[in-house]
């Protein structure tokens, strides 16, 4: 038995449910000699803002038990640096490519998504509303139900494939959160976003990042993440998105299990970058030794 | 068929060196060690465990026969259990990456290597290197230390005499000149320096020191910094470079435009004033 792994996201069918998340994929390019970039689900690339970002001082990274801190500060080269250097190959590859919008206004998000809007090898936009590292990263956008649901709904008209709204889950109710993008008109959420944490050197009693505080990832935050989207598949009807800490098949089951529909790897690629494929396979592998021949059948079977 | 972006490599040997904090390993790597050049780092990770999660970065300390070499000191997780590693013992290997010192171009008239602790790991590796390809008339390797114990491999340097012209300094007198190894290297620059060209390695602030010794002093260092992917995609291991004039903050990823970099495109004040 080979299972169907494919599913849909709005209206985009994706032979995999295995996804690449956001700033742990680049713009794709960077894995073109050391991964099969044809199996994965969809590319989601790096966050792009309207003017280009040099990001936030060093030290940006520190490694915690199984995760790590970051605090990146959307370093990216601008959209329309995006569009003349990197749209250009994207567009040469045979799955879908997500473009990850970021911005620190309403008007920065509208101009970026209009930027993009049909420009041929962009599949869908992400609104990144949870950055949680630059100031007014859009994470106000995503902390806030209101804030939330009025950039989804500027944005709504400016984006012609599907548009997916990424969850912080620095909230108190991520769900309200959720809600709001449904009604905002998101095709789909995904989530978790990093969560805000902080390091310090206890020797020399310094912060480990320059930020000091900075978002956590990878396996770490896992449980965090499976119970994130638990909550929101109680709350929405559009598709979810999982994410956060997934490393194998059965990371990844957990999160369908859970309501998602698809997933998505991330700090994972930083430790092997076919991390996604391997993923993929796992996946594959789960669904026989289960005798279950379609994925979509265990969307969110462990929750009746 | 693309070959796989990590490996599982076995462990040749895991020794002790003269100051038992350092030790030297040798990696049973295949066709990778045939790539490696000096100057570049392969990203290690131990397989079958997330924690320590990621990979970390060791500059190739010699290559040649399919075996890679790097030397390391017990500083944290990841190195204290390699350190309990015994021949056989596997390793997920990401590399040889990044760019190394330079190895085309005009012939150095006089190579002056200077390496800081352990930083001086790649520097024979280097030496050996600019004499195969005959990159220069005159090769110098300098070699820097607190104490004589933790002289990187100062016998195999010196058996390398008929070629090598070698200078060893020790903060504490111990061996050598008492001093740094860049009092060495400013004891041995000709006025004016034509035709010098200096490759280094070490702690930063021995860097940010080698920058400020001569104005235009043509000099390539291997910086360090907290990797995440080690290929170019977090930015997270990056550092600052001089900005252009009153232009934004500037960054490069030691991974990527690196870990090589000419000594006077960093910035060194904001190097300093980040604690890297």
């Amino acid at each position: 038995m080979t299972p169907d792994l494919s599913v849909r996201i709005g209206s985009l069918d994706l032979a995999t449910p295995v996804l690449v998340s956001s700033g742990t994929f680049g713009y794709a390019s960077e894995f073109s000699e050391l991964v099969d970039l044809g199996g994965l689900g969809a590319i989601v690339v790096k966050s792009i803002t309207l003017a280009p970002r040099e990001g936030n001082k060093p030290p940006r990274i520190a490694e915690t038990p199984a995760g790590m801190l970051n605090s990146i500060g959307l370093q990216n080269v601008g959209v329309d640096a995006f569009i003349a250097e990197k749209l250009p190959f994207l567009r040469t590859l045979p799955v879908p490519v997500i473009a990850n919008v970021a911005g620190t206004t309403m008007e920065e998000y509208e101009a970026v998504c209009g930027k993009l809007a049909g420009r041929e090898g962009i599949a869908g936009v992400e609104l990144n509303i949870s950055c949680p590292n630059v100031r007014h990263g859009g994470m106000e956008f995503g902390t806030n139900p209101a804030a939330a649901e009025e950039i989804t709904r500027r944005c709504r008209p400016l984006v012609p494939g599907p548009l997916i709204v990424k969850l912080s889950p620095n909230v108190t109710d991520i769900a309200a959160i959720a809600r709001a993008a449904e009604s905002g008109g998101a095709d789909a959420v995904s989530l978790v976003n990093t969560f805000l944490g902080a390091a310090i050197n206890v020797e020399t009693r310094t912060p480990r990042l320059s930020t000091v505080f900075g978002g956590l990832s990878g396996p770490a935050i896992r449980p965090l993440a499976v119970r994130c989207v638990w909550q929101v598949a109680g709350a929405v009807k559009i598709p979810i998105i999982g994410m956060g800490g997934i490393v194998t098949g059965e990371d990844a089951a957990e999160f369908i299990l859970a309501g998602a529909t698809a997933v998505s790897v991330g700090t994972a690629s930083f430790l092997d970058p076919a991390a996604a494929l391997a993923v993929t396979a796992g996946l594959r592998q789960y669904l026989v030794r289960q005798n279950c021949p379609s994925l979509r059948d265990l969307i969110g079977a462990a929750r009746a | 068929m693309t070959p796989p972006p990590s490996r599982i490599v076995k462990i040749v040997s895991n020794e002790p060196l003269t100051d038992p904090e350092f030790r030297e390993l040798q990696i049973d790597a295949g066709a990778a060690a045939a790539d490696a050049k000096p100057g570049q780092f392969v990203h290690v990770r131990l397989p079958g465990t997330l924690d320590p999660l990621l990979r970390r970065p060791f500059s190739v300390a010699g290559a040649g026969d399919g075996r890679l070499t790097i030397v390391y000191k017990r500083v944290g997780a990841l190195t204290s259990r390699l350190a309990s590693l015994r021949p056989g013992a596997e390793l997920d290997m990401f590399g040889p990456r990044g760019h190394g010192y330079r190895l085309e171009g005009p012939k150095a008239a006089h190579a002056i290597l200077a390496g800081g602790g352990y930083g001086a790991a790649p520097l024979l590796f280097l030496a050996r290197t600019l004499r195969e390809r005959a990159l220069a008339s005159r090769i110098t390797l300098l070699v820097g230390a607190r104490t004589a114990a933790q002289l990187l491999w100062r016998e195999r340097v010196e058996a390398e005499s008929s070629w090598l012209d070698a200078g060893f300094a020790t903060d504490d007198g111990s061996y050598g000149e008492k001093g740094t190894v860049l009092d060495l290297l400013m004891a041995r620059l000709s006025d004016p320096a034509a035709g010098v060209r200096v490759c280094a390695c070490g702690p930063s602030a021995m860097l940010a020191g080698l920058a400020r010794i001569r104005p235009g002093l043509p000099a390539e260092v291997a910086a360090e910094g907290h990797m995440g992917c080690g290929m170019g995609v977090c930015q997270g291991c990056v550092l600052p470079m001089v900005p252009a004039a009153g232009g934004p903050a500037r960054y490069a990823r030691v991974c990527h435009e690196g870990p090589v970099f000419d000594v006077h495109a960093i910035d060194w004040a904001a190097v300093k004033a980040a604690r890297l």
